[in-house]
């Protein structure tokens, strides 16, 4: 399962998605907003092309790591702080697969998928980019 | 040709999310993203160094299909295609 989600995201839905009979284990990555200062984020997407590449990503980490089942969703829209911004699960036989996966996806999603994070900070907002 | 032209983040914030520009037959990524910035009145130094070209940060696709940017004067386009161009991703 791949996906954007413009509401707040059912992290038990997400994790249930890839158990499997096969699967020794689940790993999940929850990504949140943190209070740095931040009031609050928004987080704007070019939509039909993050959800390919969350697909691409998301195909490239079942192969790779042998996995039973992955799942990615991310947030879009206004976030308040403590919020799930992103969740990530991945089944695999065994924990070290499982762990790699997810690992593997959140990384390559940051470095790729077209998602931006803009920070109300007080007074002033400011776009947050990546390098 | 007619092609469109979508932003995002930080580039939205000066061209505004969609642009449609007109470039020549043989018209390329690059002379669509000239064309850009001839219609809006500016925003070069958001997309291009002082020699004209592209700024290293600048990331680019062709109907959802990520090109090189240095292959953006070779990319030939289509009529009603969409090219995408944007900042450094910040998601996660």
């Amino acid at each position: 399962m791949y996906r954007l989600e413009t509401g707040p995201i059912d992290i038990n839905e997400i994790v249930r998605s890839v158990f499997s009979p096969a699967a020794g284990g689940v790993v999940v990555f929850i990504g949140t907003v943190r209070d740095d200062g931040t009031d609050s984020l928004e987080i704007e997407a070019y939509e039909e092309m993050a959800v390919s590449e969350l697909g691409r990503i998301h195909d490239e980490a079942v192969s790779k790591f042998s996995l039973n089942g992955a799942s990615v969703v991310h947030r879009t829209g206004r976030l308040p702080l403590g919020e799930v911004i992103v969740v990530i699960a991945a089944s695999s036989a065994h924990r070290a697969m499982a762990f790699d996966g997810c690992r593997y996806i959140i990384e390559e999603l940051k470095k790729s998928v077209p998602l931006w994070k803009k920070e109300y900070r007080g007074d002033s907002i400011r776009w947050i980019t990546g390098h | 040709m007619k092609v469109r032209i979508r932003t995002f983040a930080t580039f939205k914030d000066v061209f505004g999310d969609t642009n449609e520009v007109g470039v020549g037959e043989e018209g390329t990524v690059l002379d669509a993203l000239h064309a850009l910035c001839r219609v809006k009145g500016g925003g070069s130094e958001t997309l291009f160094s002082e020699d004209g070209s592209l700024l290293g940060h600048v990331i680019l696709a062709v109907n959802g299909v990520r090109i090189e940017p240095s292959d953006a004067g070779k990319t030939p386009l289509g009529e009603g295609d969409t090219i995408a161009a944007y900042p450094p991703v910040s998601g996660g």
